[in-house]
């Protein structure tokens, strides 16, 4: 009986050991180096549509992986993120994965690439710019570019591989700087609540602002807009592990507030999704954006 | 009487070997500039380090050390052409890990991950007197790859794909 005491108490220390050594995990973001659209513009790549009046544009990508200079720089910067212990998401073999099905790539920090050689006289000079946005707060969390010293017979491919070796320290460090300060001020999420058409009831608001204030690192968010259907919230800090130190994204987090709205909604579904159909159209991934339906 | 002087001698040999441990310690200065020379081969950086001495030879063998401490603790800043490199380890995990960075250099272990360019031929432009010293530039290349993994890996920095 003793023993049987002392071999709980065992299994029990354990797993509380395993929980405190590897639950301390954090979601892995998805890195992926995208052609800017100044590039795909320069690789006549960029068309656009016209909306009303407004110009909507639509990226190639799937012709600009076709390009070796693109193909050979882009595979220069993800060796060099592998090197480092962080492989990246290939774009061109996700949108291989996703042809001719109906989904999106997920993309939790987009590494916007964009370069330009000019002429001085006979000699190529290139511009190199590798910029890393947040896809929550489309805030620029790193970059590195600049010039590079005139060269005269240099393959456009060297000149590129060169200019990616040349950035790569900068950038990582913004990159793991950016990744340090997640653990201090959390990591930024946004949240979407719609209702299927009805009308948001009164105490949503409410609702929504206490859980916030109450559940966001420093009670720090941003309502953004709130209208009839539909309440937007950015900036809302969440923290990077639960009660439990796992690791946890925007659907873990919001998980409590869909439950407190459907206990004091009555009469109302509430329903949570990983990610709203705008976010998704912006390449937006399910690390940090959240959405929930309201409907009767 | 005997024991209070042995005693008293005792003391004084502890404390001597005390001074000159903290002497041997306090020779170790890192005395230098550096400069960027271009981008290196993948996972290395082409450096010149000006490093001084009162004797040539002794500002080439500095210039080792030198180079590896600039790149682990000051980074190099960027010139017309190349971007500017921060360094490998941060101001607190400097401090955090002191003894680890004390025994680094005074065992030699970063010879591992520098070596001399143009077997250490020091351009006349970078030979100068500067008072009762020599100011000597000599180009070195540091494998800033392998030297990263090996902090990573002794737990003193973090990789980048640490709390994941």
């Amino acid at each position: 009986m003793k023993l049987k005491k002392i071999f709980i108490i065992i299994i029990a220390l354990m797993s509380l050991f395993y929980v405190e050594t590897f639950g301390q995990a954090a979601k892995k973001p998805r890195l992926v180096v995208i052609p800017s659209d100044a590039l795909l513009v320069q690789m006549n790549l960029l068309g656009g549509t016209d909306d009303m009046g407004e110009v909507n544009y639509v990226q190639n990508y799937k012709q600009a992986f076709l390009d070796t200079e693109l193909k050979a720089c882009i595979a220069k910067i993800s060796e060099l993120f592998q090197d480092r212990g962080f492989p990246l998401t290939m774009l061109e073999a996700e949108l291989r994965r996703v042809q001719g099905k109906d989904l999106v790539i997920p993309v939790d920090l987009r590494l916007e690439l964009n370069y330009k050689i000019n002429k001085q006289g006979p000699r190529d000079v290139l511009y190199f710019e590798l910029t890393g946005l947040d896809a929550y707060s489309s805030k620029q969390v790193a970059g590195s570019s600049g010039q590079s010293k005139p060269a005269i017979g240099e393959t456009k491919v060297n000149l590129l591989q060169e200019a990616a070796i040349d950035k790569i320290d900068k950038f990582a460090n913004d990159i793991q700087t950016y990744f340090e300060g997640l653990a201090d001020v959390g990591r930024e999420s946004r949240l979407t609540i719609e209702t299927d058409g009805v009308e948001l009831p009164a105490s949503v608001e409410d609702i929504v602002d206490l859980w916030l204030q109450k559940n966001c690192i420093r009670g720090s968010f941003s309502i953004d807009e709130v209208d009839e259907t539909a309440i937007r919230v950015s900036q809302a800090m969440m923290p990077l592990y639960n009660a439990n130190g796992r690791g946890m994204d925007a659907r873990n987090f919001y998980r409590p507030l869909v439950q407190e709205l459907k206990t004091k909604l009555t009469g109302f579904n509430v329903s949570q999704k990983s990610s709203s159909k705008t976010s998704q159209s912006d390449g937006g991934g399910t690390l940090g954006d959240s959405y929930i339906l309201i409907s009767q | 009487m005997k024991q209070i002087l042995l005693l008293s001698l005792l003391a004084l040999f502890v404390g001597t070997i005390s001074v000159s441990a903290q002497k041997k310690k306090a020779a170790r200065e890192f005395r230098y500039e550096i400069v960027s020379m271009g981008t290196g081969s993948q996972g290395s950086a082409l450096i010149k380090v000006y490093s001084y001495a009162k004797k040539e030879k002794d500002a080439l063998e500095l210039a080792k050390q030198n180079a590896v401490h600039g790149i682990l603790f000051k980074g190099v800043a960027g010139t017309n052409g190349t971007a500017s490199q921060p360094a490998l380890v941060k101001p607190q995990e400097k401090e955090n890990n002191q003894d680890f960075f004390d025994s680094f250099f005074d065992n030699g272990d970063y010879q591992r991950y520098v070596s001399l360019s143009s077997d250490g031929i020091v351009d006349p432009k970078d030979r100068m007197k500067v008072g009762k010293e020599y100011k000597i530039g000599v180009v070195v290349s540091v494998n800033k790859a392998d030297l990263r993994k090996y902090l990573e890996n002794e737990g003193i920095i973090k990789g980048l794909g640490s709390m994941f």
